[in-house]
């Protein structure tokens, strides 16, 4: 059974995700790329790369094989600002027609354009942030996974969580 | 969706067949901050609904089951706004009505308050409010279901 050598996957910020893909499917003990955990990655040098990461979560019994702590595999996708903001555009329009007569938040936070919206990582924020000022609705979620901050306080209204992520927004000039 | 009023009641209208000629009354701005849960419980600043998880924009009352069942809804209305189950939607003077809709018989979907003997009120979803009759919301498919129970309460002032 031949087993991932996951040093070889712990520095591959420039690989494309396909490489790793095929290269993943050589292995016997590497979780399905389904059961990944996709987490966000830093910018490096001033860039804001279009990154994933992904985390292998480790089943106990895996352990020896793989790595004593969770194994990180990323890669990075480069697209241009256009294209980015078209699959942003594509994925809101998706979510909001799919979702608009829904009075389920669980239905609309799980629907699969909001995790795509959130799986286009940190480059969109600004995006988000221009949608929740020009359409206010609850991107709530998505921003703190994306900056894992959390500007509104309990107890507040959507009004007040809406102001409170545009203040956000100005602050650090995310917002126009 | 960016739509203008007469595109939104056409959606409306493909998504909910028995609004076609019902005279409903659209009565509201399109708003994602509240849904029909929160309306019929007469707020308008915060979404309803039973989650996991601290969501901010997010409520449900602290006492109430963490579920979106029928019963867990009817226990919800009355832990938080006094009302109690009945059996029939009529318009009585002395009392307040909501209702609750299901597709299934087993998970709420929607919910509209009475407004008179003819109309009912409700948010739809991160859309209009809307005056109906209580069946125009009704239907397979995206359409609500139907009605899976009827409360009341005690109507604070009358007239």
């Amino acid at each position: 059974m031949k087993t991932l050598p996951a040093e070889k996957f712990r520095h591959t910020s420039h690989s494309k995700l396909s490489e790793l893909l095929s290269a993943f499917e050589d292995y016997d003990t590497v979780p399905s790329p389904s059961d990944w955990i996709k987490d966000d990655v830093p910018s490096q040098g001033g860039q804001q790369p279009f990154f994933f990461r992904f985390h292998l979560p480790v089943e106990p019994e895996s352990q020896g094989n793989l790595h004593d702590e969770t194994v990180e595999a990323v890669s990075q996708f480069q697209c241009t600002e256009t294209e980015l903001e078209q699959r942003f555009n594509d994925f809101v329009e998706k979510w909001h027609k799919d979702t608009f007569l829904e009075a389920s938040i669980t239905a609309a936070l799980t629907h699969p354009a909001y995790y795509g919206i959130i799986g286009l990582g940190e480059r969109v924020i600004p995006l988000i942030l221009h949608e929740l000022e020009q359409r206010p609705d609850h991107w709530f979620v998505a921003l703190t996974a994306l900056t894992q901050e959390d500007p509104s306080n309990p107890g507040d209204g959507f009004d007040a969580a809406v102001q409170a992520w545009l203040q956000w927004g100005r602050e650090r000039n995310l917002l126009k | 969706m960016y739509l203008s009023e007469s595109e939104l009641r056409s959606h409306y209208e493909s998504i909910f067949p028995n609004l076609q000629g019902s005279q409903y009354i659209i009565k509201s701005p399109l708003d994602a901050g509240y849904n029909c849960i929160a309306w019929a419980a007469d707020d308008d600043n915060l979404w309803w609904w039973p989650t996991d998880h601290y969501t901010p924009g997010v409520y449900w009352p602290a006492k109430a089951p963490r579920d979106a069942s029928l019963d867990s809804f009817v226990a919800m209305y009355s832990i938080c706004c006094e009302y109690e189950e009945c059996n029939n939607p009529d318009y009585e003077l002395e009392f307040e009505k909501i209702a609750l809709y299901s597709r299934d018989g087993k998970t709420v979907t929607h919910a509209a308050k009475q407004v008179n003997e003819k109309y009912w009120w409700s948010k739809l979803g991160k859309g209009n409010d809307i005056w109906h009759t209580l069946d125009a919301l009704s239907g397979p498919n995206e359409a609500y279901g139907k009605v899976g129970k009827i409360m009341r309460r005690r109507r604070r002032s009358v007239g």
